[in-house]
């Protein structure tokens, strides 16, 4: 682990011309790699009324059997100082499956990346989205980061709410 | 929550500019929709107002006061993905300016930022996160005055970073540290390290000081923080002391102190519930040759602590709402004469006992209102118990 840790730094100071885009595409192809594992899946773009400028969502169904497998939203929100990018990945009868942040880019409120603290929202459905809020309990020293991650993804249960798929 | 505003908003809202525009089914202001685009400049501050005021005893009639205690100033601005510049300009009482920070942050790697510029010591909680509505009490712990003389802020550079998924984050840095000696001495038995802060301003250096703090969060609702902090004071005494002259050195050697401090925290919140606890020691090399030469009465140790509980009193309505009523209490002791060397004897007055009750009341995530009793007292027989009320508007955007 540290090995390699050590390894993607120096190898992180040659890419550094790296498309931040296509980091972020690859983030997003790892989490989904290991939420839908054994699966061969297809991502594509919904379009969607969604509640935030950023947001985008996408369907992600089975190659083979063209079953829907779950909806993802890829957004981002904004911490203490910088914005960071993090994925929902909603289960076919809507609640939430998984929440992963994708990239953290300020040096305060890294902590919410932690999986613990992410798994408050597990099995969340559009109807706990009003008091959402109040559910997820915050990280001391974290606050604004916490905040802003759980308004975007109660916004993005009351968007889901109205996806017929 | 957090701003990121372009300079094109900002000459928006003078013009007065303040359009609504329809997205979807939601409506958002433009500022709110520029704060979504990726914008390089950050706007955000924090603001205290108090009201303070020691009650009547004996008859004695005490004069409250009102003060802007503190208007704080953030900019932050990116220059690209990695590299970022954050400084916090703070206006105190009005008529006093500093800034509070000012630094670079270079993220080297997801685990690791390189930092360098006029940065917070992170020890304890109230140091680096001292916005008011993160903490309850008009005031801040007192332990956070005196022992950690928040906001404490040196010249220095370092790494820091967050491991999320073992619920680790780290900093440690080489900094300035605190002034023992400016033309006259700045340590004192009674407020211990509060006056050696040189706050960034043409600072003397003398040695060099380094700090370490540890945070865990691993476990749900609970945070752990240890801090560290090693070196020794600076003294403008050293200036031109040639080698070979022995006394001069001894004077100026005499004029610093060894610091070492070590610091342990806990928060936790859970539901409605949120607790929090703060343990500090610091222990002063060098105490009894300081004390010799300036007349001053610094301990050899100083140690505290605070203790504190709070619970949000909106859980009992059956209605949701963004807004907390918290009810808290805190209970406080500290002692800048823990421990006394050479000739000194331990003041008891310096052994003092704070306990503040009130309400905190979080309007919205970035506003609370604040009302508490404190009543202080110490250990030195004979003396009163003093009581003090404060009220107080915190803002944090």
């Amino acid at each position: 682990m540290v090995l390699k840790n050590i390894s993607v730094l120096v190898i992180s100071f040659f890419l550094f011309g790296f498309s931040h885009d296509a980091h972020l595409e690859k983030k997003i192809q790892k989490v989904l790699s290991k939420t839908f594992e054994n699966k061969i899946f297809v991502k594509e773009e919904m379009a969607v009324n969604r509640k935030s400028e950023n947001e985008s969502w996408f369907g992600i169904t089975e190659k083979s059997s063209k079953k829907n497998l779950g909806i993802v939203s890829v957004n981002s929100a904004i911490g203490r100082f910088d914005k960071f990018d993090f994925m929902v990945v909603f289960n076919p009868n809507k609640s939430i499956k998984t929440v992963k942040v994708l990239i953290y880019r300020e040096d305060h409120g890294g902590e919410i990346g932690s999986k613990r603290w992410l798994k408050q929202f597990e099995g969340k459905t559009p109807k706990d989205a009003n008091n959402l809020t109040q559910d997820i309990d915050g990280i001391s020293g974290a606050t604004m980061s916490c905040d802003a991650i759980t308004k975007e993804i109660q916004k993005s249960l009351i968007t889901i709410r109205n996806i017929s798929k | 929550m957090k701003k990121i505003v372009s300079i094109i908003i900002l000459s928006f809202m003078v013009s007065g500019a303040w359009t609504q525009i329809g997205m979807g089914d939601t409506m958002v202001n433009s500022a709110d929709r520029l704060i979504l685009s990726d914008s390089r400049i950050t706007l955000g501050g924090y603001g205290e107002i108090d009201f303070n005021n020691t009650l009547p005893s004996n008859g004695n009639k005490r004069n409250g006061s009102f003060d802007v205690h503190r208007m704080v100033f953030l900019t932050g601005y990116k220059f690209t993905d990695k590299l970022s510049f954050v400084t916090e300009l703070e206006i105190e009482h009005i008529k006093e300016v500093f800034i509070e920070q000012a630094f670079i942050d270079y993220r080297l790697h997801e685990f690791v930022h390189f930092r360098a510029g006029l940065m917070l010591i992170p020890m304890g909680i109230i140091n680096e996160y001292h916005e008011p509505v993160t903490f309850n009490g008009v005031e801040r712990p007192n332990i956070d005055k005196y022992l950690i003389p928040t906001t404490w802020r040196e010249i220095g550079a370092g790494f820091s970073g967050t491991i999320p998924d073992i619920g680790f984050r780290y900093q440690a840095y080489f900094v300035n540290g605190l002034s023992s000696f400016d033309n006259e001495a700045s340590l004192s038995g009674s407020s211990g390290f509060r006056s050696g802060r040189q706050k960034g301003a043409q600072t003397t250096f003398s040695h060099s000081n380094a700090t370490l703090r540890l945070e865990y969060f691993g476990l749900s609702k609970l945070k752990i923080g240890l801090s560290g902090y090693i070196g020794k004071t600076q003294s403008t005494l050293y200036d031109e002391i040639g080698v070979t002259e022995n006394g001069t050195l001894a004077r100026a050697d005499s004029s610093v102190v060894g610091m070492g401090m070590m610091v342990a925290d806990i928060r936790f919140k859970n539901k409605g519930f949120e607790a929090r606890g703060q343990y500090v020691y610091a222990n002063i090399a060098n105490s009894s040759q300081y004390n010799a030469m300036f007349g001053t009465n610094v301990g050899s140790a100083m140690q505290g602590y605070y203790v504190e509980a709070g619970y949000d009193l909106l859980r009992f309505m059956k209605k949701s709402t963004d807004k907390k009523l918290v009810t808290f209490c805190r209970y406080e002791n500290y002692n800048t004469h823990h421990k006394v060397s050479g000739e000194l004897t331990q003041n008891k007055s310096y052994n003092r006992t704070e306990i503040t009750t009130g309400l905190t009341f979080h309007l919205d995530q970035g506003v609370a209102l604040k009302a508490d009793f404190q009543q202080f007292r110490n250990e030195l027989r004979g003396s009163s118990i003093r009581n003090q009320i404060n009220f107080g508007v915190g803002v944090w955007f």
